[in-house]
């Protein structure tokens, strides 16, 4: 049995102590009932195990690893190296290297993404919101693209957005007189369509969080609001906006979180380029291609803190709404 | 004592067993049984219904039924995706559970790494002395660190400049089709230089008002380095020192920036495109494409009727006035790991023997490994085969065999990438070099 499995049992078993530790406490000192508590155990078992293996312990080894030399092909030669990772870190960041690349467009993503599909999600909530012939087609049209894969979509709009005159839209483009187009090639205009593509097979989700938070504003408030005279502007923006406002903070939270692991349509649409490298891309890059592991881990760990504090700040910057 | 603690230690021990039994079974995998054949394992990198697949089918089948009763191979194949992915993610993950099969194949420029990393077993004096000396010297470099000879290489490749004579013959450069290749006058003996070929370039592109080559600057793969790295060698320059640690006055060298300026004016000057359009030389619409070996068997079976009359000329010499042409193909390892070493190690040597080599490179259109073959197949006398073999031979340089090649040809491919959208050479050179210089830095330990 090797290390490995061991730690597994450790924590396993510690977890599972937590757990009986609290029921004995919460059912009253020693008045523990086992007939009662061993099905909730075996119950728990399999979900917890999953947990174990699958959660936990890559979370709490690739914390470990951050601080260490972990390379790929010499699995038995780990060694702790303090804080070496983040310094090397910080000289690829000085040095304009891969990770300054990475951060860079990842925050212009975040930045531009997540406004645009949240209102694109908002306008399509609206849209599809009033009881309309066909509506229930339009629902399902905008939700649509959420059910695809990423790949399957990225592959098509690979293709619609060929960089020569056989790609689709280019095909058009030239025919209106307007010269070949280099798309996902070109470096300024790569990581725009990405954002604009990543909002498109985004939206439909919030779209449908938007909705049931709409169905739930009374509609008593809007006859009111006819009643005195409000227009459907002032409507909109005195009971749809505050009707909507906690729901928008978890789209808002989830969106951002979701817009920070940004990794497939960049590998598939650009490959590793320094316009479109993501943080997620860029840890894979280290730890499967260069299978710098331990690198790659603190690089994940700074991104997990990283993000985590965004996230917090935007729940304190926002926190009225709750 | 609390029944909640019997419990607990209940469910730990029944996790016990079971984390016991997993161990067990593991073992009871055990390559030997106890009178028949030593069976090992060996995987591929590619599917099995491909050419190549099939071709190391036959091969393994051919060493089970030479060694009845004594030795087994169990092949496993293993598709290759873009980016070495699939295969590569496959031994990735066999490294980290210590699951590595016996033998197993690797691109050759890994050697290094894997050599450093104690997972090739060191094949040195396991090879019979006449298997070893019929590699040819450019094979037998690929799969040597500090040496040793780790890795045995299945094939050869390389790359030239495929022309269409058509296209020649239309432009004034040679008479006719027939006579093109002795109109030009190019050989390997006497290739052209940097300027000879950008002048018949230049005279393509004004012909026909297209980019005069597809050097395939469009691909995300190992290709920008494979097919590209022969223009800094040729000026003289490196892409780090022979130990691998050194890239500052290699990467960034006055000769290296020179066959990336080079590089650059090509696409400056319109004579090639930083994105070529697809198969653009197979078409008809380019009249020539840097290519290996494997774009022969397109050319003479599903491009005919676009492009009838073709040729193979040699690469371009730069200043040193040398011919440099890549060299390196994929590779055949024995594990550290394995139990039988002498007998995975046999495999390894007859997946790779003349007959082996042979059959692959029918397959797969690239050249043989070992002197043996070239001698023997008829198609190395005459044609563009002869010309990619004869430069193999005259000019062959593999890509350096270094434990962090995957950061160098990583780095190789973003200097191409910046350099070709415009960027300063020599400023992108001394950047990336800082760069790479803090990758290799993460290697020591």
């Amino acid at each position: 049995m090797n290390t490995f499995t061991l730690g597994l049992i450790a924590v396993f078993i510690l977890i599972l102590a937590v757990c009986v530790l609290w029921d004995i406490r919460k059912s009253g000192e020693f008045k523990f009932k086992w007939s009662h508590s061993l099905a909730g155990y075996l119950f728990m078992a399999p979900a917890l195990v999953l947990i174990v293996l699958f959660v936990i312990q890559p979370i709490v080894l690739s914390l470990w690893y951050g601080f260490t030399d972990y390379y790929l092909l010499e699995p038995n030669n780990i060694h702790y190296i303090g804080l070496n990772n983040f310094s090397s870190l910080t000289k690829d960041l000085s040095g304009q290297g891969d990770f300054y690349h990475a951060l860079k467009n990842t925050l212009y993503f975040m930045l531009f993404c997540v406004p645009l599909q949240i209102a694109v999600a908002l306008g399509l909530a609206l849209l599809v919101n009033k009881p309309r012939k066909g509506g229930g087609f339009f629902k399902v049209a905008f939700f649509s693209p959420v059910v695809m894969s990423l790949a399957v979509t990225s592959f098509l709009w690979l293709y619609m957005l060929r960089p020569d005159e056989k790609g689709l839209i280019n095909g058009l483009l030239v025919k209106m007189g307007i010269p070949v187009q280099g798309f996902f090639t070109d470096p300024d205009q790569a990581m725009n369509l990405i954002i604009l593509l990543s909002a498109w097979q985004g939206a439909g989700m919030q779209m449908i969080i938007f909705l049931a938070g709409l169905k739930n504003i009374s509609r008593d408030l809007y006859e009111a609001a006819q009643l005195d005279g409000a227009n459907r502007w002032k409507s909109f923006l005195n009971i749809t906006m505050p009707g909507l406002k906690p729901i928008t903070l978890f789209i808002l939270i989830t969106t951002f979180i979701a817009a920070s692991r940004l990794m497939i349509q960049p590998m598939i649409l650009t490959g590793y380029k320094e316009f479109t490298v993501t943080l997620s891309y860029l840890i894979y890059n280290e730890g499967y291609v260069f299978k710098m592991v331990g690198y790659a881990s603190a690089i994940a760990l700074l991104v997990t803190v990283l993000i985590g504090s965004m996230t917090l700040v935007q729940r304190y910057v926002l926190r009225e709404v709750d | 004592m609390n029944k909640g603690w019997i419990g607990l230690v209940l469910v730990s021990m029944v996790l016990m067993l079971v984390a016991c039994s997993g161990e067990a079974s593991e073992n009871s995998e055990g390559s030997q049984e106890s009178d028949g054949p030593v069976k090992l394992s060996m995987w591929v990198h590619v599917s099995e219904d491909t050419l190549e697949g099939k071709a190391y089918k036959t091969r393994a089948k051919a060493f089970n039924d030479a060694n009845v009763g004594k030795i087994e191979i169990e092949v496993q194949y293993i598709a290759r995706g873009g980016g070495g992915t699939g295969y590569e993610d496959k031994v990735n993950a066999a490294l980290t559970t210590s699951s590595l099969p016996d033998v197993l194949t690797l691109d050759g420029p890994n050697t290094g790494a894997y050599a450093k990393s104690g997972i090739l077993l060191d094949l040195s004096d396991r090879l019979p002395e006449e298997s070893k000396n019929d590699f040819l010297n450019t094979a037998l470099q690929q799969g040597t660190y500090e040496g040793k000879l780790y890795s045995l290489a299945i094939q050869e490749s390389t790359v030239a400049v495929f022309y269409n004579k058509d296209m020649f013959v239309q432009a004034g450069l040679c008479k006719s089709v027939e006579s093109c290749d002795q109109d030009l006058g190019i050989t390997v003996e006497d290739p052209w230089t940097q300027d000879e070929f950008k002048q018949i370039a230049t005279t393509l592109k004004n012909k026909f008002n297209k980019p005069a080559i597809d050097l395939h600057l469009g691909s995300q793969d190992e290709w920008v380095t494979f097919g590209l790295a022969p223009f800094i060698w040729t000026n003289g320059g490196e892409l780090i020192s022979e130990d691998g640690i050194e890239v500052q006055g290699y990467f960034n060298s006055e000769n290296t920036a020179k066959g990336f300026a080079f590089i650059q004016s090509m696409i400056n000057e319109g004579l090639s495109a930083a994105v070529p359009e697809d198969n653009a030389f197979e078409v008809g619409i380019y009249p020539m494409s840097l290519s290996s070996a494997w774009t022969i068997p397109l050319m003479k079976y599903s491009y005919v009727d676009t492009v009838p009359h073709w040729g193979v000329l040699p690469y371009p010499v730069g200043e040193s006035g040398k011919l440099h042409v890549p060299t390196g193909s994929w590779a055949f390892g024995v594990s550290e790991s394995t139990k039988h070493p002498e007998e995975a190690a046999k495999i390894a040597e007859w997946m790779t023997n003349k007959e082996s080599t042979i059959m692959v490179t029918n397959a797969t259109g690239l050249l043989p490994a070992k002197a043996s073959a070239y001698a023997e197949v008829s198609k190395y006398k005459e044609g563009p085969d002869k010309l990619f073999m004869d430069q193999l031979i005259a000019g062959g340089h593999p890509r350096p065999n270094v434990f962090a090649y995957p950061e160098l040809t990583f780095s190789f491919q973003q200097a191409i990438d910046r350099i070709v959208n415009g960027k300063d050479v020599g400023e992108t050179l001394d950047q990336l070099t800082k760069q790479l210089e803090v990758k290799l830095e993460r290697h020591k330990r």
